[in-house]
Protein backbone atom coordinates (compact mmCIF):
# COMPACT_ATOMS: atom_id res chain seq x y z
CA UNK A 1 0.00 0.00 0.00
CA UNK A 2 2.94 2.27 -0.26
CA UNK A 3 2.22 3.41 -3.32
CA UNK A 4 -1.57 4.43 -3.01
CA UNK A 5 -2.40 7.98 -3.30
CA UNK A 6 -5.01 10.53 -1.89
CA UNK A 7 -7.60 10.21 -4.17
CA UNK A 8 -7.90 6.78 -4.63
CA UNK A 9 -7.66 6.42 -0.74
CA UNK A 10 -10.46 9.18 -0.41
CA UNK A 11 -12.33 7.25 -3.36
CA UNK A 12 -12.68 3.70 -1.45
CA UNK A 13 -13.69 5.91 1.79
CA UNK A 14 -16.29 7.89 -0.38
CA UNK A 15 -17.72 4.36 -1.46
CA UNK A 16 -17.93 2.50 1.62
CA UNK A 17 -18.95 5.50 3.32
CA UNK A 18 -21.59 6.31 0.59
CA UNK A 19 -22.90 2.38 0.87
CA UNK A 20 -23.20 2.97 4.58
CA UNK A 21 -24.60 6.11 4.27
CA UNK A 22 -27.58 4.95 2.00
CA UNK A 23 -28.07 1.90 4.67
CA UNK A 24 -28.82 4.31 7.30
CA UNK A 25 -31.19 6.08 5.11
CA UNK A 26 -32.79 1.98 4.80
CA UNK A 27 -32.61 1.54 8.53
CA UNK A 28 -33.80 4.54 9.72
CA UNK A 29 -37.57 3.53 8.13
CA UNK A 30 -36.62 -0.48 8.25
CA UNK A 31 -34.66 -0.56 11.94
CA UNK A 32 -35.20 -4.49 12.08
CA UNK A 33 -34.09 -5.05 8.83
CA UNK A 34 -31.25 -7.65 10.08
CA UNK A 35 -29.78 -7.83 6.32
CA UNK A 36 -29.77 -3.74 6.07
CA UNK A 37 -27.87 -4.13 9.93
CA UNK A 38 -25.01 -6.42 8.18
CA UNK A 39 -24.45 -4.37 5.56
CA UNK A 40 -24.51 -1.23 7.41
CA UNK A 41 -21.95 -2.75 9.92
CA UNK A 42 -19.74 -4.34 7.02
CA UNK A 43 -19.33 -0.86 5.00
CA UNK A 44 -19.46 1.58 7.84
CA UNK A 45 -16.33 -1.02 9.28
CA UNK A 46 -14.51 -0.77 5.88
CA UNK A 47 -15.29 3.17 5.59
CA UNK A 48 -13.49 3.57 9.31
CA UNK A 49 -11.05 1.14 8.28
CA UNK A 50 -9.98 3.21 4.95
CA UNK A 51 -10.24 6.64 6.78
CA UNK A 52 -8.07 5.58 9.42
CA UNK A 53 -5.62 4.59 6.64
CA UNK A 54 -6.17 7.75 5.31
CA UNK A 55 -5.83 10.16 8.12
CA UNK A 56 -2.01 8.52 9.26
CA UNK A 57 -0.59 9.55 6.03
CA UNK A 58 -2.77 12.57 4.91
CA UNK A 59 -4.10 14.40 8.14
CA UNK A 60 -7.46 14.39 10.07
CA UNK A 61 -10.81 14.35 7.77
CA UNK A 62 -12.16 14.70 11.51
CA UNK A 63 -11.23 16.93 14.45
CA UNK A 64 -8.70 14.49 16.15
CA UNK A 65 -8.89 12.79 19.40
CA UNK A 66 -5.25 13.17 20.35
CA UNK A 67 -3.61 16.07 18.33
CA UNK A 68 0.38 16.17 18.96
CA UNK A 69 0.11 18.85 16.20
CA UNK A 70 -2.91 20.77 14.53
CA UNK A 71 -3.01 19.58 11.07
CA UNK A 72 -6.89 20.31 10.66
CA UNK A 73 -6.98 23.60 8.64
CA UNK A 74 -4.11 22.29 6.48
CA UNK A 75 -5.26 21.88 2.78
CA UNK A 76 -6.26 20.60 -0.09
CA UNK A 77 -9.79 20.92 0.79
CA UNK A 78 -12.11 18.59 -0.55
CA UNK A 79 -13.43 21.23 -3.47
CA UNK A 80 -10.13 21.22 -4.99
CA UNK A 81 -8.97 18.53 -7.27
CA UNK A 82 -6.49 17.50 -5.76
CA UNK A 83 -8.55 15.72 -3.29
CA UNK A 84 -10.60 13.84 -6.02
CA UNK A 85 -10.05 10.78 -8.15
CA UNK A 86 -9.28 11.15 -11.16
CA UNK A 87 -10.16 8.90 -14.06
CA UNK B 1 -24.42 19.84 17.22
CA UNK B 2 -22.63 18.90 13.64
CA UNK B 3 -19.26 17.49 12.72
CA UNK B 4 -17.60 18.54 9.97
CA UNK B 5 -16.06 15.65 7.47
CA UNK B 6 -13.43 17.07 5.77
CA UNK B 7 -14.37 15.15 2.02
CA UNK B 8 -17.22 14.97 -0.36
CA UNK B 9 -19.78 12.86 -0.36
CA UNK B 10 -19.01 11.85 -4.10
CA UNK B 11 -16.11 12.85 -5.43
CA UNK B 12 -16.56 16.37 -7.67
CA UNK B 13 -12.97 16.63 -10.46
CA UNK B 14 -13.77 18.56 -14.09
CA UNK B 15 -11.44 18.76 -16.19
CA UNK B 16 -13.06 21.47 -18.61
CA UNK B 17 -14.38 24.85 -16.61
CA UNK B 18 -17.32 26.15 -18.17
CA UNK B 19 -18.75 29.28 -17.21
CA UNK B 20 -22.10 28.70 -19.10
CA UNK B 21 -22.72 25.32 -16.93
CA UNK B 22 -21.95 27.37 -14.25
CA UNK B 23 -24.82 29.70 -14.52
CA UNK B 24 -26.79 26.91 -15.20
CA UNK B 25 -25.72 24.98 -12.11
CA UNK B 26 -26.11 27.58 -9.32
CA UNK B 27 -29.88 27.03 -9.46
CA UNK B 28 -28.94 23.61 -7.42
CA UNK B 29 -27.46 25.29 -4.85
CA UNK B 30 -29.78 28.25 -4.46
CA UNK B 31 -32.84 28.01 -6.80
CA UNK B 32 -36.17 27.14 -5.36
CA UNK B 33 -35.43 23.50 -5.76
CA UNK B 34 -31.65 23.82 -4.48
CA UNK B 35 -29.99 22.00 -2.13
CA UNK B 36 -29.99 24.72 0.58
CA UNK B 37 -33.43 24.90 0.65
CA UNK B 38 -33.43 21.43 0.51
CA UNK B 39 -31.38 21.17 3.83
CA UNK B 40 -33.30 24.08 5.40
CA UNK B 41 -36.54 22.33 4.93
CA UNK B 42 -35.89 18.73 6.59
CA UNK B 43 -33.71 20.58 9.28
CA UNK B 44 -36.22 23.01 10.29
CA UNK B 45 -39.36 20.82 9.73
CA UNK B 46 -37.92 17.94 11.71
CA UNK B 47 -38.22 20.10 15.14
CA UNK B 48 -42.06 19.97 15.04
CA UNK B 49 -42.24 16.13 14.06
CA UNK B 50 -44.34 14.32 16.40
CA UNK B 51 -42.83 10.46 15.41
CA UNK B 52 -39.18 10.05 16.43
CA UNK B 53 -38.46 8.18 13.54
CA UNK B 54 -39.63 10.66 11.25
CA UNK B 55 -37.54 12.99 13.11
CA UNK B 56 -34.56 10.84 12.77
CA UNK B 57 -34.88 10.53 8.92
CA UNK B 58 -35.29 14.56 8.43
CA UNK B 59 -32.32 14.76 10.52
CA UNK B 60 -30.35 12.36 8.44
CA UNK B 61 -31.74 14.14 4.89
CA UNK B 62 -31.44 17.02 6.10
CA UNK B 63 -27.51 16.28 7.27
CA UNK B 64 -27.24 15.39 3.88
CA UNK B 65 -28.24 17.96 2.10
CA UNK B 66 -25.28 19.68 3.49
CA UNK B 67 -23.09 17.63 1.77
CA UNK B 68 -25.05 18.26 -1.22
CA UNK B 69 -24.16 22.28 -1.08
CA UNK B 70 -20.77 21.65 -0.61
CA UNK B 71 -20.73 18.76 -3.67
CA UNK B 72 -22.41 21.53 -5.62
CA UNK B 73 -20.23 24.19 -4.48
CA UNK B 74 -17.28 22.22 -5.77
CA UNK B 75 -18.75 21.91 -8.98
CA UNK B 76 -19.19 25.96 -9.65
CA UNK B 77 -15.57 26.52 -7.85
CA UNK B 78 -14.52 24.14 -10.63
CA UNK B 79 -16.33 25.15 -13.37
CA UNK B 80 -15.44 28.93 -13.00
CA UNK B 81 -11.66 28.21 -12.58
CA UNK B 82 -8.95 30.20 -14.81
CA UNK B 83 -11.19 31.98 -16.34
CA UNK B 84 -10.45 34.18 -19.70
CA UNK B 85 -11.84 37.53 -19.48
CA UNK B 86 -13.47 36.81 -23.13
CA UNK B 87 -14.85 32.72 -21.50
CA UNK B 88 -17.13 35.31 -18.76
CA UNK B 89 -17.75 38.09 -21.52
CA UNK B 90 -19.44 35.81 -23.95
CA UNK B 91 -20.91 32.68 -21.52
CA UNK B 92 -23.31 34.92 -20.16
CA UNK B 93 -21.98 34.60 -16.86
CA UNK B 94 -20.49 38.50 -16.66
CA UNK B 95 -24.21 39.16 -14.98
CA UNK B 96 -22.68 36.56 -12.15
CA UNK B 97 -19.27 37.38 -12.08
CA UNK B 98 -19.86 41.50 -11.83
CA UNK B 99 -21.05 40.80 -8.19
CA UNK B 100 -19.65 37.62 -7.11
CA UNK B 101 -16.46 37.27 -9.22
CA UNK B 102 -15.84 33.43 -9.05
CA UNK B 103 -16.74 33.46 -5.00
CA UNK B 104 -19.92 31.08 -4.60
CA UNK B 105 -23.32 32.59 -4.08
CA UNK B 106 -26.51 30.81 -3.63
CA UNK B 107 -28.64 32.25 -6.75
CA UNK B 108 -31.07 30.96 -8.88
CA UNK B 109 -30.32 30.46 -12.79
CA UNK B 110 -32.23 33.69 -13.27
CA UNK B 111 -29.88 35.18 -10.92
CA UNK B 112 -32.82 36.01 -8.27
CA UNK B 113 -30.85 35.04 -4.81
CA UNK B 114 -31.57 32.31 -2.34
CA UNK B 115 -34.52 32.21 -0.20
CA UNK B 116 -36.28 30.79 2.54
CA UNK B 117 -40.04 31.77 0.78
CA UNK B 118 -39.65 28.74 -1.59
CA UNK B 119 -40.33 26.57 1.06
CA UNK B 120 -42.62 25.77 4.20
CA UNK B 121 -42.64 24.86 7.79
CA UNK B 122 -45.78 24.48 8.98
CA UNK B 123 -45.75 22.53 12.19
CA UNK B 124 -48.12 19.86 11.09
CA UNK B 125 -47.03 16.67 9.90
CA UNK B 126 -49.10 15.75 6.92
CA UNK B 127 -48.72 18.94 5.51
CA UNK B 128 -44.68 19.67 5.78
CA UNK B 129 -44.42 15.27 4.59
CA UNK B 130 -46.55 16.76 1.41
CA UNK B 131 -44.36 19.28 1.17
CA UNK B 132 -41.11 17.19 1.24
CA UNK B 133 -42.56 14.60 -1.40
CA UNK B 134 -43.79 17.60 -4.04
CA UNK B 135 -39.96 18.87 -3.32
CA UNK B 136 -38.72 15.36 -4.06
CA UNK B 137 -40.98 14.89 -7.38
CA UNK B 138 -39.47 18.49 -8.57
CA UNK B 139 -35.74 16.84 -8.68
CA UNK B 140 -37.16 14.25 -10.20
CA UNK B 141 -39.32 15.42 -12.48
CA UNK B 142 -38.85 14.89 -16.29
CA UNK B 143 -38.08 18.06 -18.49
CA UNK B 144 -41.04 19.31 -20.24
CA UNK B 145 -39.07 19.41 -23.36
CA UNK B 146 -38.08 15.78 -23.37
CA UNK B 147 -40.40 13.25 -25.25
CA UNK B 148 -39.94 10.91 -22.20
CA UNK B 149 -41.77 13.74 -19.84
CA UNK B 150 -44.20 11.97 -17.05
CA UNK B 151 -47.25 10.85 -18.03
CA UNK B 152 -50.22 12.36 -16.24
CA UNK B 153 -51.11 9.21 -13.51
Amino acid sequence: MMNVNREKLMKQIQAYSFAAHDAMLYLDSHPTSKCALDYYNKHKALAMKATREYEARFGPLTLPFDACSWEWTKGPWPWQNECNYKE
Amino acid sequence: MWQYEKKLQYPVNIKNPNPKYAQIIVSQLGGPDGEIGASLRYLTQRIAMPYSQITGILTDIGTEELAHVEMVSAILYQLTKNLKVNEIENSGFATYFVDHTTGIYPVAASGYPYTAAQFQSKGDILADLHEDLAADAAITQMQPLSKNRRNPL
